[in-house]
């Protein structure tokens, strides 16, 4: 593990003070969640989505990397899912939240995707990974969407959506069978500021875990590799 | 383009360049800069709005080592630099992102900073990539000496003369930026938090006011230097040799992925800028005033291309083609250009297609855009993104349209043999140290297997291939449930139809590529003069020669 103040390889390690939390900028989070969700083996393109999503809720006010972080810890073992009209479910174990959650907004306005009746989506880790693409889903759709689990009832709408407010004990159950319904009125979705809510912390031992995954994309510097990069004369000039 | 509903000039549509002509790496590595360049509109709207300048604080010692701040003050803000300059030994000067110290380090603040700012940037500033800055700065930089230029302008300052205009003109900058970090970098503000600021709006406008900043304390530094050695006996510099001085920059592999990693971005500075000469091109005549401007367009262009060196056998030869075809293209202005005929620019444009080589092309463009003001600044308005908008993906799009999206925009890519070792000879990766991109030779060095999505031809190829197998009226969004390695490529391909000029049209792990073309493009946007490679992927440049100082910008200065 490197140290975070190693000024030779220390291009996305954060300070730590004295164990105070670190205070990352929002595409500093999509950066490294994008990286660590691409060295826990999601495809590019699934990594871009984590990024986003990392983003994205912690915009609205959740701790998008720790969210982004347990997710990655179970990821492999996490199950795509079946798209059917009204209810999707999995062939076997939990769903995997980035693909139910990406299926969810690709399948917008097709006859399985959400909208037109209450589609119920069984088994989902992690759930909270959702919210992003429910909101995406309710853009394509220009129509708010409301989900909801266990004690969780959210609304989202096309357009910037937040904070949200999602008790501690609901942050990161089991998984949970959802509910997505259209919601007719607009009136009392939530609006997300274009500015970052209050910025969450992140512990150092979050940090250090998802930039060891990050860390799994880079290659390991070369005499070449490090020659090449360079001018091929010497800059005291 | 956002932009498209409001355009005055529709007619100006069949004027336009097509993607397949532009998007080519070989031109894109003959860009010019522009009067659409960031640091052009940066100047244009500091003069229209009369900001203030002045230096609040100058803590200067004998050596050259301390703090200052230089603030521009608008109406709802100021914005400051703040710079601290430091001792640095020869043998820790290195342009690189793997150095560790500087010449001097700074960030941009957001309005005036107080001690307690002072003292918490002072703490961090001077660490670069390993310290931390907050959501009130909005730029992070280094800079270091151009030791020779540097110590021989404070020889002759200190003993009352002025430097050798040759030498001057030779390196054009005392200092050169190394990295000029924005957008959330090591913990600064988020491009979404200023994007809305009419002040910032444009691409990059934190980073060249930066800049241009840094510009004045380079001055300022050796200046002071100069009277700390030589007393009452020193001299200021000349206005005139102070004029010609940029600031460098040394830049090498870490910007080359963005134009890439940003294909909204990159599509609206290209239509931006195509726009601008399609309607130049549309006009119906030319009036004396423009083409006395464009005259003195090509002079100066003739001019810069003399002055313009590189050591570097492709740009020496692009230089020859530049400064011929500049020769031709005063020769066929002066004789035989009809002025009078119905679209003149467009006849103009048709000869310089037909007779000059790519690199002095792309300098007419440039030159026929900068006595239009009134017909194109207002394009720079059109040239930023809101990347996030245009994320999505249309999984209700049937695998036929894809398809036709794929034959029409990716005809070159879908048609490259990639199993040719030449057509994939080459592989982008990030580095573990630093983490910044590189380019590794695919059979010659280890660490392929963790390369990064740019090879974007070879990926068009393979979702073509992998569409073959899918019935015309599958919707994406089943397709991309069962082919999760695609979901990358159908989003660029969604985003190309949707703005032409989204994707470079080359491959960029062909043996042939040359990381400098993507560098020279991205910095003509910024406004970067005097493109000089140290290799085929590391680059320096200038910025702001011949503009105006904050202290002496004059109305009519900055057009």
């Amino acid at each position: 593990m490197m140290s975070p103040n190693d000024p030779t390889r220390s291009a996305s390690a954060p300070v730590a003070q004295d164990g105070a939390p670190l205070c990352l900028s929002l595409s500093e989070i999509n950066a490294l969640c994008f990286k660590a969700a691409r060295g826990a083996g999601l495809t590019w393109g699934e990594a871009e989505e984590a990024g986003w999503a990392a983003a994205w809720l912690t915009r609205a006010g959740l701790a998008g990397p720790v969210i982004l972080l347990h997710w990655l810890r179970d990821c492999a073992t996490l199950a795509r899912p079946v798209p059917e009209v009204g209810c999707w479910r999995a062939q076997s174990g939990p769903l995997c939240p980035l693909r139910a959650g990406l299926a969810l907004a690709d399948h917008a306005g097709l006859p399985e995707g959400p909208g037109t009746t209450t589609l119920t989506i069984t088994s989902v880790a992690h759930p909270l990974i959702l919210l992003p693409f429910v909101a995406r889903a309710a853009k394509r759709l220009d129509q708010p969407l409301q989900i909801g689990w266990g004690g969780v009832e959210i609304t989202l709408d096309g357009l910037q959506n937040g904070p949200i407010r999602v008790l501690p004990e609901e942050q990161d159950t089991g998984p949970a069978d959802l509910r997505i319904t259209a919601v007719a009125s607009p009136q009392d979705t939530e609006t997300q500021a274009n500015s970052a809510a209050p910025a969450q912390g992140l512990a150092l031992s979050d940090w250090q875990a998802l930039d060891a995954l990050a860390l799994r994309v880079t290659v390991p510097p070369s005499a070449a590799s490090r020659a090449g990069a360079g001018a091929a004369g010497d800059d005291n000039d | 383009m956002s932009c498209e509903s409001r355009n005055p000039m529709p007619e100006a549509a069949a004027f336009r360049r097509l993607p397949s002509e532009v998007m080519r790496l070989d031109r894109m590595g003959c860009s010019h800069p522009t009067r659409l360049s960031f640091l052009r509109q940066l100047l244009r709207r500091i003069e229209a709005e009369a900001w203030v300048f002045d230096r609040p604080v100058w803590d200067m010692d004998a050596r050259g080592v301390g703090r200052a701040v230089y603030r521009m003050q608008f109406d709802g803000g100021s914005l400051s630099l703040v710079a601290f300059a430091h001792d640095l030994p020869a043998d820790q000067r290195s342009d690189r992102v793997i150095a560790t110290a500087w010449d001097a380090t700074f960030a941009l603040f957001d309005g005036t900073p107080d001690a307690e700012d002072l003292a918490r940037l002072e703490a961090n500033v001077p660490l670069q990539e390993a310290g931390r800055i907050s959501p009130r700065e909005l730029s992070l930089s280094r800079a270091n000496r151009s030791v020779r230029l540097f110590d021989h302008v404070i020889a002759r300052l200190a003993a009352g003369q002025q430097p050798d205009a040759q030498m001057l003109r030779e390196t054009g900058y005392l200092m050169r930026t190394t990295a000029v970090y924005g957008s959330g970098k090591f913990g600064a503000a988020d491009r979404a938090m200023i994007a809305g600021r009419p002040v910032l709006s444009a691409p990059f406008q934190a980073e060249m006011l930066s800049v241009w900043l840094i510009r004045a304390f380079t001055v300022d530094l050796v200046e002071h230097l100069a009277r700390a050695r030589g007393g009452a006996a020193a001299v200021p510099l000349r206005e005139d040799l102070r004029r010609g001085l940029g600031v460098g920059n040394s830049t090498g592999l870490g910007m080359a992925p963005f134009l890439v990693r940003h294909p909204v971005l990159l599509n609206n500075w290209m239509m931006a800028r195509e726009e601008a000469l399609a309607r130049v091109r549309a006009q119906a005549r030319a009036d004396d005033a423009t083409l006395a401007g464009f005259r003195a367009t090509l002079a100066a262009a003739a001019q810069n291309a003399t002055d313009w060196q590189s050591a570097h056998p492709i740009q020496q030869a692009k230089l020859a083609n530049l400064r011929n075809g500049l020769e031709l293209l005063e020769r066929f202005v002066a004789e035989r250009w009809d002025v009078n005929a119905p679209q003149p620019w467009d006849l103009l444009w048709h000869w310089g297609e037909a007779s000059l080589a790519l690199e002095a092309q792309e300098a007419l463009l440039a030159a026929m855009l900068e006595p239009h003001g009134d017909l194109i600044d207002g394009l720079g308005h059109c040239m930023q993104a809101d990347e996030e908008a245009h994320f999505g993906i249309d999984g209700a799009m049937r695998v036929a349209e894809l398809r036709a999206i794929l034959h029409a925009q990716y005809d070159r890519a879908i048609h490259t043999d990639y199993t040719d070792p030449a057509h994939c000879a080459r592989f982008w990766y990030i580095s573990e140290e630093k983490l910044e991109p590189r380019l590794g030779e695919r059979f010659e060095e280890a660490g392929a297997s963790r390369e990064l999505p740019l090879d974007t031809g070879r990926r068009a190829a393979a979702l073509w291939q992998a569409l073959q197998n899918e019935p015309a009226d599958t919707p994406l969004a089943r397709f991309l449930l069962v082919h999760p390695e695609h979901r990358l490529m159908v989003r660029r391909v969604q985003t190309t139809a949707r703005h032409p000029f989204a994707e470079i049209r080359d491959n960029l792990i062909d043996a042939d590529m040359l990381p400098i073309d993507l560098l020279r493009c991205k910095l003509a946007f910024f406004g970067a003069t005097r493109f000089d490679p140290r290799s085929d992927r590391w680059v320096r440049i200038s910025l702001f020669q011949g503009a105006p100082y904050p202290d002496d910008l004059k109305p009519g200065d900055a057009l």
